[in-house]
């Protein structure tokens, strides 16, 4: 007896696994075949899939995105949906949606799913290394494969027929800045390049250094840096020796307001810093405070930018404080520019679906290789192989505390703040030591002195917690 | 020579063999029953089995917990793309010369590295890969942080399944030869007491090295199989600590030193991660935590460890009351 019971545990054992093997096995079974009778398909809903990096690494910026595509599927619905020619009816709109965790495997295996899902149109989810994992799988199905958040140039190098980039890409990122920087008088000769060792920084440097030189400018320093450091002073401590006057560089956001750390302790005076993306959003001012002052980043769409005068114009949305303003009543946080493209690739398939009045992705290709068109975000025009490249990028720089559009001269809210005078003090005396008064000129033209007092610093200490741009 | 060599003992070859051969067959018809998201779920549980299964092979025969272990996975996927983009030859080709580049590598390094133990093997390993991480980003041989693409001409979903469901089946089937050769009894010996192993004559160096370089072949043909699937690699996914981590977790789970546990694991493991990761878009990194915390807690040797040991144990019993 007493062995009956003996061997009853280990049989239990074998038992409870057996079973949890079932239950695994009959879920897996059932997500695979069942979620696609569940999905509604056919001619009554528009269904788009896509997955986005809502933890890991890119977490941050597939929030803000997936933000801004629900926002659009929202204000479209709202509206009564997309008008489809070859239907005679108006559909609304169904995003699938699921977190890849930043990971290109999780991207290969979700978007799998979704071509079985009977979707329509494919989104990218945020960031080049996560767009080109499923660039194929859309490829193969010939489904559209809406990139807003992709932007390395090699996306397009591939001979994909379905990719379209709603984005500037990474090569024209800090070409106004160089553009800027010629216009500037005193003319800067010496830059420093220091970017992040990644794909899209990379991208961006290999653009840049041929355009400076082109434009007389003198390539000083020029190294690429570990984004996963968390020091940078011995490589920034030979920048200075090298008597370079302006640093572009960067790649994400905490290796870019690291940079800016390790310059002021280091008491480099540069007449300006341009870094990527770190300074777009709204935390590098209340992370860094004054010490943002004067930092410039190029962006793909700023909320002080207007297109409405432009025709022919597409979408509800009229201007970008519409949008800034639409965004914060949903959201109750500030768009950044991954906002604003995401929302603006839901306007470009909008148009091509209206436009070319079908719902097939090879129909809606063809569409948006001849659209010409603008939104609140800016130009769409693509070339032959889905780049973007009527989109253009804009600086922006922290001046006293806002963020202001600077360049290019025709859409600019502010003239820029040059030299900036980045004097990088140690944060015990942490106020605007500028040259008071600058001259600055924008486009060949003499603007208005600026000049910042000691008060508008008072005003600027209070205010870094609350990131408002208003 | 040979024979002896690979099988010591003869085992219940019907009792051994058939669910395998069973299981193989399912999967090699799965593809023409099973959707394309469930066929594309299947192949990354093979990729997972197969890197649990080479994670045991060494780290489960030897004891030795190797914590560089994605070092194999993404040399593997390295070699693979590099020889398949240069050279312009068959796939499987590129995928073996993957295998052998992550082989030759663990033999380079296991002379010095094998002289460690405990700990300090872990931290070494753990360096190594990290080591790999930054060289790899930083040298314009490999394209440094751009990395690869596969040219999309190579796509092919249901081969990319066999193929990944051969790599996952040769290394489950060496891990049965080994476990069943002088080989393996020569691992167990150095796992439970490698001085008394060295002490009877077993070239403890020579043997763990072997099945080091054995782990990272497969790992490396993985690691090129999966590579192939995803269609990029670059520094920051191909020596993902996470990979490691993950190997580990599943191994462990299903037990160490065993046939059926990594294969267990992985299932589990997998299942539930890919299962949450659909439906809780935001809360399935935290169910995956709790279930880890919950398993390691009441089942630390795994679940086939469990079993056996139980099983062992009853029959401890059964002879001594006989007795």
């Amino acid at each position: 007896m007493n062995r009956s019971t003996r061997r009853a545990i280990s049989t239990m054992a074998v038992v409870g696994i057996v079973i949890v093997l079932i239950i695994v096995v009959v879920a897996g079974i059932y997500i695979a075949t069942l979620k696609p009778k569940s999905t509604p398909t056919g001619p009554s809903v528009i269904t788009i899939g896509m997955t986005m990096p809502l933890s890991g690494t890119f977490a941050s910026d597939g929030q803000m995105s997936l933000n801004g595509i629900k926002l659009w599927a929202q204000d479209v619905n709202a509206s009564g949906g997309i008008p489809v020619k070859s239907l005679g009816k108006s559909l609304p709109v169904k995003l699938i949606y699921y977190d890849d965790g930043s990971s290109a495997s999780t991207v290969a295996t979700d978007y799998q799913t979704l071509v079985t899902q009977n979707v329509s149109f494919l989104i990218a989810p945020y960031s080049s290394p996560l767009t080109l994992a499923a660039a194929p799988i859309a490829e193969a199905n010939h489904l559209l494969l809406l990139s807003h958040g992709g932007a390395s140039d090699s996306i397009w190098a591939k001979g994909y027929k379905y990719v379209v980039g709603v984005l500037s890409p990474a090569s024209q990122y800090m070409i106004p800045v160089i553009d800027m920087l010629a216009n500037m008088n005193p003319k800067p000769t010496n830059l420093a390049f220091f970017f992040g060792q990644d794909p899209f920084s990379l991208s961006v440097m290999s653009s840049v250094e041929p355009y400076a030189l082109s434009k007389g400018f003198k390539i000083v320093f020029n190294q690429t840096y570990q984004e996963t450091a968390t020091d940078f002073t011995s490589q920034l401590a030979q920048l200075q020796a090298s008597g370079a006057q302006v640093l572009i560089g960067g790649a994400h956001f905490t290796d870019g307001e690291t940079i800016m750390k390790n310059l002021q302790s280091l008491g480099i005076h540069l007449n300006l810093v341009s870094l990527l993306v770190a300074p777009d959003d709204p935390h590098f001012l209340s992370d860094l405070g004054s010490l943002a002052n004067g930092v410039t980043v190029p962006s793909q769409w700023e909320p002080n930018l207007n297109f409405s005068q432009f025709s022919p114009y597409f979408g509800n949305i009229t201007s970008g404080q519409q949008f800034y303003n639409r965004f914060m009543t949903a959201y109750g946080i500030a768009p950044n520019y991954e906002a604003a493209e995401a929302y603006a690739t839901g306007l470009v398939l909008e148009k091509g679906i209206i436009d070319s009045g079908s719902l097939n992705s090879t129909v809606v290709r063809q569409q948006l290789a001849t659209e010409n068109f603008y939104t609140f975000y800016g130009h769409f025009q693509i070339d032959s192989t889905g780049k973007q490249i009527g989109h253009t990028m804009v600086v922006a720089q922290w001046q006293s505390g806002v963020k202001q559009t600077i360049w290019p001269s025709s859409v600019a809210t502010a003239t820029p703040l040059y030299p900036a005078s980045l004097q990088m003090q140690q944060p015990s005396t942490l106020s605007y030591s500028g040259q008071g008064t600058t001259s600055l000129y924008v486009g060949g033209v003499a603007s208005e002195s600026y000049m910042l007092s000691q008060s508008t610093h008072a005003m600027l200490a209070v205010t870094p917690t609350s990131p408002d741009r208003e | 020579m040979l024979k002896g060599y690979l099988l010591v003992h003869k085992k219940n070859f019907v009792r051994d063999v058939v669910p395998w051969v069973g299981a193989l067959v399912v999967l090699a018809f799965a593809p023409y029953f099973v959707s394309a998201s469930l066929r594309s779920f299947l192949l990354f549980l093979l990729m997972w089995i197969a890197l649990s299964q080479s994670f045991n092979i060494f780290t489960g025969l030897t004891g030795y917990v190797n914590f560089g272990f994605v070092a194999f996975y993404g040399l593997g996927g390295y070699g693979m793309t590099m020889t398949l983009l240069s050279l312009n030859i068959p796939i499987y080709a590129a995928m073996v010369i993957g295998g052998v580049i992550s082989s030759l590598f663990a033999f380079a390094i296991s002379w010095p590295t094998l002289r460690l133990r405990g700990a300090y093997f872990a931290i070494a390993m753990l360096s190594l890969a990290q080591a790999l991480f930054v060289i790899f980003d930083n040298w314009n041989f490999v394209n440094s942080a751009t990395g690869y693409t596969i040219p999309v001409k190579y796509y092919d979903p249901v081969l990319q399944y066999y193929y990944m469901l051969a790599v996952a089946a040769v290394t489950v089937l060496c891990l049965y030869v080994i476990m069943n050769s002088r080989l393996g009894l020569a691992l167990k010996a150095i796992k439970q007491n490698e001085e008394t192993a060295v002490s009877i004559g077993i070239n403890a160096t020579f043997y763990k090295a072997v099945a080091f370089g054995i782990s990272a072949f497969f790992a490396g043909l993985a690691g090129g199989a999966a590579t192939w699937t995803i269609t990029i690699i670059d520094p920051p996914s191909a020596f993902d600590t996470t990979i490691t981590l993950t190997a580990i977790s599943m191994s462990m789970l299903g037990g160490l030193g065993t046939i059926a546990g990594p294969i267990i694991g992985a299932v589990i493991l997998y299942s539930i991660e890919h299962y949450f990761g659909l439906t809780l878009p935001y809360l399935h990194l935290i169910v995956f935590g709790i279930i880890i915390i919950v398993v390691v807690l009441l089942i630390p040797q795994g679940i086939m460890g469990e079993i056996i040991s139980r099983m062992k144990k009853s029959r401890r019993q059964e002879v001594g009351e006989e007795g």
